[in-house]
């Protein structure tokens, strides 16, 4: 039987719903690592399921929750550090203050890697630290992430819940690490997301509530997280992996992460039903959480919406949808599942396609607007005078560094011809459309970016003469060219400066020549 | 796909040219017209430099003297040539192929100016200045020559002639008389002006004269001329043939020769040589009218010359 001890202290903490505790977290996502690690597909997928289940049952505000995807060191400083202001204001106002990171990305046994910038675990745990928050708690998903509790006597085992149960108080800092110092971190293309933070979620949604108190406390977490992740990686190629965690957890008392309370919607998994359940939500697409009833069964707090259960059976899949409205709490019992081919798997083929999706270049729509110049100064003032000239295109980059752009180009501008012979000058609207497509080599996707390439297009150029000095005169040519340019990539939007510089075979007067041109853009474009 | 890349790099152009022959022609049309720079003469450049030296008492200027000829001569033919530098701001109101068109223009009240310039042949450009009371004609030349190219169509050759009483009687004003103008801009520049009948703005006797003028390329010039002129005590103009030669570098001779009018049956022949600084070495005359100076072999020129009889108003 287990001692009552740990619940009656429990209860006598603070909840994460009672007013004068203040929750925050930063929660770190980065698919990209050093030039050479192999690109992850749902490292930032899991910061934003993180962000789900801490915003409907971790009781933190959405403003207290930072969520980073694709960031850098900087990033990563800036946002704690701005944790340690919030922290400092609530602790002024005389809230206690909870603070947990969440980091899902590459790592090794010195760092974390977040893209090419990286942040060694010993200053990782000082700038947590000095978030000053009464309880800080870190998880972190990555490759050798338990060098991060290694280094402070970390350990792996259940029997971390036993300790924590032993400790006065809640005061101080519990790092728990998706493996050990010497194991990696794995990825599940079944489940879409990385099997510790499936479990993390699905722990903190309520697969962890033990008790059935509709609380999840930081013992029951790791305790659910460790064995689920042991028991499920066991059998993989890349081999068992093993959470750790390393406390410093000073008074009596236990952590309570998420608030499972009646009145949350919740999918219900009523005692004596058996086997482990796998929520699926259809509307974000994503596995939410696996579930088993228990003894005393389990109660899954969710967001309203549309869901499927599923249940693996040795002939086939289980299937059920569930429609869960607000403050409902839906019986999984009573749902009428169907059986499924495997090959029917509707949430194992979403995350397949998820996963295509994201092995697809990135594609940004763009804005160009700039000049158009031809040729020297004399071409520029007798012939083809520069314009202003602007369009629309697409480019699209591969995580390798590869792109390719396609773009529509149209300039015009009515304006003088001048002639050193001639002390008048020729009225004339020059206009110019260039279609054309690029390829090349840019820096990987970063905030910064910059590449080049050539490319090849279509371009026609037209003269008119307003007064009727003489007939329109235009003009169609192949148009090989370089390109380069250099970018801003604030999120979706990106700034950025273009130089074009292209070769038209032409006939000018009477002489067959090549004929350079140049355009300078400046470009908005929209990643999508 | 290695075929497909090949076919467009080997795309050549489509439709164009894009061309400004036409204007380059229109510059071509206006390069047959006459200009200042090639059409006045630049008497002894070097006069610039000059100090002007004290001659011995008594004595003509020469050089100062053909200077003041040949700046009546530019003025006379600059006044032509304004006419001229009409059309050189404005495009052309008419092309063809072989011809280009400036207006009608009213140029002054009930005064329509219309210029054409027609390439007639092989580098041979045919140019009018016609003027009317009204847009619609009837038209009368008062300025017309023919241009013929050389190297580049301003380095030719030509003439043409200012009616400067038909041209007066349209725009107004005291000038009468004719302008004729032979030029030959190959080498350097050759120019022969006669006046027949000639008067200016400023009115006057109606002159008579012929200037010749010759630069060449390395800037050793010629001009001589014969015309009638007051020189001498009495009213009657005496007839004077001069010629002035002069190096690049500022040295001058000049001769002249007096007779007719007051002079009567009297005739002199006056010799003036100045150096480069501007000094006069020599000074004779074969009537023994003035104080002699140097000798003529201190002149850069050695040998007397007066222009030629055939020259000689």
């Amino acid at each position: 039987m287990r001692s009552p001890l740990p619940l009656l202290l429990l209860l006598a903490l603070p909840g994460p719903a009672e007013a004068g505790v203040r929750r925050f977290a930063v929660l770190v996502g980065n698919n990209e690592g050093s030039p050479g690690m192999h690109h992850l597909y749902f490292a930032e997928d899991d910061a934003r399921k993180m962000q789900q289940v801490l915003t409907s049952v971790g009781s933190y505000e959405n403003g207290d929750v930072r969520v980073l995807l694709g960031a850098d060191r900087d990033m990563v400083m800036r946002a704690l550090a701005g944790v340690r202001g919030d922290v400092a204001l609530a602790r002024q106002r005389g809230d206690e203050t909870l603070f947990l990171l969440y980091y899902s990305g590459h790592a090794d046994a010195e760092k974390l890697q977040l893209g090419r910038t990286f942040l060694t675990w010993p200053l990782l745990e000082d700038l947590v630290s000095r978030t000053g928050a009464d309880v800080r708690l870190a998880f972190v998903d990555a490759c050798q992430s338990g060098s991060l509790t290694g280094a402070k006597g970390g350990t792996r085992g259940p029997g971390f819940v036993k300790e924590l149960d032993e400790r006065l108080g809640a005061e101080g800092q519990v790092v728990i690490t998706s493996s050990s110092r010497d194991e990696a971190s794995q990825e599940s293309d079944e489940i879409g997301g990385s099997y510790f933070t499936h479990f993390l979620a699905s722990a903190l949604l309520g697969a962890a509530d033990e008790d059935g108190d509709t609380r999840v406390t930081l013992a029951e977490t790791y305790r659910y997280v460790y064995h689920e992740t042991v028991f499920r990686t066991s059998g993989t190629r890349t081999g068992v992996q093993h959470p750790t965690y390393a406390w410093e957890l000073a008074g009596k008392g236990d952590v309570v992460l998420s608030d499972l309370s009646p009145a949350r919607s919740a999918l219900w998994f009523p005692p004596g039903l058996e086997g482990t359940y796998a929520v699926f939500d259809e509307g974000r697409r994503m596995f939410v959480a696996e579930v088993d009833a228990g003894p005393a069964g389990r109660a899954l707090t969710v967001r309203p919406g549309a869901y499927l259960v599923q249940i693996r059976r040795p002939s086939h899949l289980a299937v059920a949808r569930a429609d869960l409205r607000d403050a409902q709490r839906l019986d999984v019992g009573g749902l009428r599942f169907e059986a499924v081919e495997y090959e029917e798997d509707v949430a194992r083929g979403t995350i397949e396609r998820r996963k295509r999706e994201e092995d697809l270049p990135a594609l940004g729509l763009r804005l160009l607007l700039g000049t158009r110049r031809f040729g020297n100064e004399e071409v520029d003032a007798s012939y083809l005078p520069a314009t202003p000239a602007g369009g629309v295109g697409v480019r699209w980059h591969w995580r390798d560094g590869r792109w390719a752009a396609a773009d529509l180009v149209s300039g015009a501008l009515g304006t003088h011809l001048s002639f050193t012979d001639l002390d008048w000058e020729v009225p004339v609207i020059v206009s110019s459309t260039t279609v054309g497509g690029w390829f090349g080599i840019a820096t990987r996707p970063a905030r910064v970016q910059a590449g080049a390439g050539l490319g090849l297009g279509v371009a026609y150029f037209r003269r008119d003469f307003p007064n009727g000095v003489l007939e329109a005169q235009d003009l169609l040519t192949v148009a090989p060219g370089l390109a380069g340019f250099a970018g801003w990539h604030p999120g979706r939007l990106q700034f950025g400066l273009e130089i074009r510089l292209a070769w038209l075979p032409v006939r000018l007067d009477d002489r067959e020549q090549g004929l350079g041109f140049s355009d300078a853009f400046l470009t908005l474009g929209y990643r999508f | 796909m290695r075929t497909s890349l090949l076919t467009l790099g080997l795309l050549p152009a489509c439709g164009g040219p894009i061309t400004n022959l036409r204007f380059e022609e229109d510059a071509d049309f206006l390069a047959a017209l006459p200009t200042a720079e090639r059409q006045t003469i630049h008497y002894a450049p070097g006069d610039t430099r000059r100090i002007p030296v004290a001659l011995p008492a008594g004595s003509p200027d020469l050089r100062s003297w053909t200077a003041r000829i040949a700046a009546d001569v530019n003025a006379a033919v600059l006044d032509v040539l304004d006419l001229v530098d009409l059309v050189r701001s404005h495009p052309p109101t008419g092309r063809t192929d072989d011809g280009r068109t400036w207006g009608p223009w009213e140029v002054e009240h009930e005064t329509w100016l219309v210029v054409d310039i027609v390439r007639s042949g092989l580098g041979q450009y045919d140019w009018t200045f016609s003027l009317s009371e009204a847009p619609g004609g009837p038209w009368v030349v008062g300025l017309g020559g023919t241009h013929w190219a050389g190297t580049t169509v301003a380095e030719g050759d030509g003439d043409f002639d200012a009616h400067i009483g038909t041209i007066a009687g349209f725009l107004g004003g005291a000038a009468a008389g004719e302008v004729a103008v032979d030029y030959d801009n190959r080498e350097g520049i050759d120019l022969i002006v006669v006046f027949e009948r000639f008067r200016g703005e400023a009115g006057g006797d109606l002159l008579d004269a012929t200037y010749a003028y010759r630069e060449d390329p390395l800037g050793n010039g010629d001009f001589q001329f014969a015309t009638d002129a007051d020189v001498a005590e009495g009213a009657a103009l005496e007839h004077v043939a001069a010629r002035s030669r002069w190096t690049a570098g500022g040295a001058l001779r000049a001769d002249a020769r007096l007779d007719c009018g007051d002079l009567g049956e009297f005739a002199v022949t006056l010799t003036q040589c100045w150096d480069e600084t501007g000094a006069l070495v020599h000074q004779g005359d074969d009537a023994g009218l003035f104080e002699p100076v140097g000798s003529t072999e201190d002149c850069a020129f050695p040998e007397p010359s007066l222009p030629d009889d055939g020259e000689e108003g």
